[in-house]
Parts: C-alpha cells; structure tokens; sequence
C-alpha cells in the first residue's frame, strides 16, 4: 500500500515538475507581464532624459509598452545588422517583460542600467543617435527600441567587430553592429533566463544525420535559435555562385517534415512576423551553420 | 622564310601588350557596368503596364498584403509572400502550377488580380514586387518597390537590377536628380541603403546588385 501511495506522489510530483518546465513557464511569463504593465501604468509619464536628447519620453514609453503587449511586432529594422539582437529581444520580452520593462525606463533616465548580469553603458555618441535612426523602416519610428538595440551592439563585442568598434551614425548597417555566433551564444547565456547550449560554427556547416528529429526534440525542451545563410533561405539576386557563409540569426518554433514531397515545413520568427516557409531538406542542411538551444529549466543565479 | 612578328621590335611589341591587355580590361569592365540610361527608356516602353500592374496590385493590397518574386532569371520559379497581421507564409511554385490557385484562395486573395500581376510581371521583366512603409516627420507612407532584371555578367554568375520606387505623392530631388528626404533638408533618402534617383516627380530608379 506504502508503494501504490509513494507510486502516486511521485507521479503527481513529476507531472507537476514536467508541467512546470514547459507550459507553465507561460503563466510565469503572464504574471512579469501584468506585473510590467502595471509598473507602466504606476509611471504614467518620464521627464525628457539629459541623456538621450533625441527620445520623447511618450514616445519612449509608448514603445515599451507595445514591445511588453506584443512582443511578436518587436521590430528590428530594414537593413540593419539587429538580428540577432532582436532574437535574444524577442526571448527577453517573452520571458520576462517586467524585467525588460526595469531595465528600459533605468536606461532613459540614468543613462545606464542592468539587465541580468549585463551592463549598458551606451557612449554618448550612441545617446546623441538614438531617436535620429533613418530609412529603417518600422525602426524609425520605434525610439525605445533605437535605444535598445544600440545599447546592446555597443555593449557585446566579437571578433567580427574589432575593425569598427567605434559607433558613428549608420553603422546599424555595418560591421559594428554584426554578430558571430560565440557573440550569439554569449549575449544568450548573459541574457536568457534559461540555460543555453550550442552547436555549430561561423564557417563550418552542422554535420547531424538526422537534423529535423534534433531541432524537434529541441523546440519541444525550449527555444531554438539557428544561424544561417538568408541569402539562400529568402533570395535576394538570381547570382549562380551564392556566398556559404552564414548571415542570419532566427528563432525556430516549428518544424515539419513531408517525406511523400521530401519538403521542409519550418516556422520561424525574425523581426515583425512568424515566417512559415516550405524547404527542401537538402537545402536547409546547406543553410544552417549554428544552433543555440535553451531547456525551460531557469538559472538560479538571478529570480527577480 | 620570315615570319611577320619577327620585325617588330622590343618596344613595340611591348606596346601592343599593353594595348591588348588595356582593351582586354576596360571589356570587362564595360561587360559589368549597367546603362544608367535604359531606366528611363524602360519605364517609357513599358509604363502601360506598369501603371495597370500598379493599379491592381494597389487593389489588392488594400486588404491583404502579398509579395511576389521571381527566385530565377527565366521567370519559371515563383515566390508568393503571403502576409497577415502575425504571420507571413512563404510559398515557391513553378510558374502556371495549379497549385498557386489553390493556395491563394485559400488565404483569401483574388486569384485572377494576382494572376494579372505574375503574368505582367513576366511581360516586363519585373522580378520582385512589394509594399514599404517610409516615414517622413514620423507620418507613414507607402510605397511600390519593384525590382527589374538589368543584366548578367561574368558567365551569368553576377546580375544587376534596376529597382523602382513608385510614390503616391510627388518626392523632392536635390539638382543631380537624387531623391531626397524632405523638401528643406538636403538630406539623400535611402531605401534599403540605396540613392535613388529621378525619373519622374513620384517614380524613381536605382542599379542594384540586389532585387529586394
């Protein structure tokens, strides 16, 4: 009898546990959600910061607040080289919005702030640009996300940025804003709530047999992050010789296969939109270059 | 028996080497340039159809947002971009499969209006269509990017495009015909990183090694 109860308890316990590690992770998110709107709400309005001229403080807000409610339409830019950090945004906003929400209205009004482990201390030159950032697209019009996305270039460096580590205007488009994928894996660990694990590298493609059951088991334990070739993924001239060098950071949320048409069917976010695109399993092994992966298992070295 | 190259002193001949290599280089080099004319004359031959592609796409996209590729420089490969509010579908036919129909119904689009747009498309050499949001004092405005075949060179591994951006509203040009920003500033508006310039006041062209 001591054996069918112990037998129960642990049941209840495990399914309480594998609850706990996947779906419940969302409620956890609901209530840094609520808990960020309302501190939102608790501000109602900031002075103009002396540190960052060029953002209105409503403005400013307004963009935190829709970047909380949708964290989907966060936004990255046309043209720009924020990819990457606008998937490790995606995930902070997602996961844990009020301590985004901290860290934003800290950064308008000292200048500097903590995210985790991390800390902004965007140079004056990026505070002078941020609020002045052009032909962008949807970017241009997002202040709060200016300051984000250049305070996070300026803050993370790697080996692809030693020629342009200095900010001048414009170079959201070049190599001072570009990310390889230790940089990747780097800002992941320093800024996710989860664990982060990786495979992969800037130059070699990923050598697995079987890559839509790994993905699959991965997207089931967490979140899924690939760097791969976009230039093949989404065309962008007719050239025969394409450049194999990996471009391009998503995060993966789906993926399928259709053994009677050999097609791939993949789900994927990167800035804006969920993306479901069709793909030949050829063709994505040829794409991806990095996999980074969380499990929904939270760190313990920080619990705001 | 003498042969002719046997006359021909050091001097000159070194000469001719230069020529031959002079001539060899600047071949290549004006194989890979574009005509930075033919923009104008292209829109000319083909506005009729430019205008009516225009139209109907503008009818369209009222609603729904779609983009539409060519993914081949034969215009057999086709690319629908299927947007809603959250998600945008990405689907690669061949052109004329009657697969197109099915999934464009599906998803609520007017089937012979896009029909109209891919077959014009090919007619005019269009390889990419889309909408862009631009802003201007932080107000909205949308234009039509379209992006042409121009050429090919280096044995077809590298092409150049020409892409147009049709505007509702007529755009101001600084003196070199460079589109600009807003009437006071001087400052170059940029589109995807590219100068544009003047065609006519709402119509304008770059080269590109990109379509989109």
């Amino acid at each position: 009898m001591k054996n069918v109860f112990l037998f129960l308890f642990l049941g209840i316990v495990g399914q309480l546990t594998a609850q706990r590690r996947s779906p419940v992770d969302t409620s956890e998110s609901t209530v840094s959600k609520n808990k960020a709107i309302a501190f939102l709400d608790s501000i109602q309005t900031l002075p103009q910061s002396t540190f960052w001229p060029n953002i209105n403080p409503i403005a400013f807000l307004e963009n935190v607040r829709q970047n909380v409610l949708y964290p989907l339409k966060l936004s990255t830019g046309r043209g720009t080289n924020f990819c990457a950090y606008g998937t490790i945004s995606y995930t902070c906003l997602k996961n844990e919005p009020y301590r985004y929400v901290q860290c934003m209205v800290a950064l308008y009004t000292k200048g500097q702030a903590r995210y985790r482990k991390v800390f902004l201390h965007p140079s004056s030159s990026i505070r002078k640009a941020a609020g002045k950032m052009i032909f962008s697209g949807e970017l241009d019009h997002n202040p709060a996300d200016q300051i984000w996305f250049l305070s996070l270039a300026h803050r993370f460096k790697g080996y692809l940025n030693i020629f342009n580590l200095r900010y001048n205007p414009g170079d959201e488009n070049k190599i001072w804003a570009a990310v390889n994928l230790a940089k990747f894996n780097r800002m992941l660990r320093k800024m996710c709530k989860y664990k982060v694990w990786s495979r992969g590298s800037d130059l070699l493609r990923i050598w697995e047999p079987d890559m839509v059951n790994f993905l699959q088991k991965r997207i089931k334990q967490g979140e899924v992050y690939l760097y791969l070739n976009n230039g093949i993924l989404r065309k962008k001239n007719h050239n025969k010789i394409k450049r194999m060098i990996p471009t391009h950071f998503v995060l993966l949320s789906r993926i399928s296969y259709d053994q009677t048409v050999g097609q791939l069917t993949i789900k994927y976010w990167d800035g804006d939109y969920y993306t479901i695109k069709e793909v030949g399993l050829n063709t994505f092994k040829k794409i991806i270059y990095g996999i980074s992966w969380t499990k929904y298992k939270a760190k313990q070295d920080e619990v705001l | 028996m003498e042969f002719p190259g046997r006359n021909i002193k050091p001097n000159k001949m070194k000469f001719y080497k230069f020529l031959l290599a002079g001539g060899l280089l600047s071949a290549i080099l004006f194989s890979c340039s574009v005509s930075k004319t033919y923009p104008f004359q292209y829109y000319a031959l083909h506005q009729k159809t430019l205008d009516s592609l225009q139209d109907v796409y503008k009818k369209i996209t009222a609603t729904k947002s779609i983009a539409i590729a060519f993914t081949d420089w034969n215009f057999n490969s086709i690319t629908l971009e299927l947007k809603s509010d959250s998600i945008r579908y990405i689907y690669d036919f061949k052109y004329g499969e009657p697969r197109i129909k099915d999934t464009l119904e599906k998803y609520g689009y007017p089937y012979q209006s896009v029909q109209f747009i891919v077959e014009s498309m090919q007619r005019v050499r269009c390889t990419w269509i889309n909408t862009l949001d631009y802003y201007v004092d932080n107000q909205s405005g949308t234009l039509l990017f379209m992006g042409v075949n121009a050429k090919r060179f280096a044995f077809n591994l590298k092409s150049k495009y020409y892409l147009f951006n049709f505007y509702a509203q007529p755009q101001y040009y600084d003196a070199d015909g460079k589109l600009l920003d807003k009437k006071k500033l001087t400052r170059l508006r940029k589109i995807n990183n590219e100068t544009f310039y003047r065609i006519n006041d709402k119509v304008c062209y770059t080269v590109s090694s990109k379509f989109r």
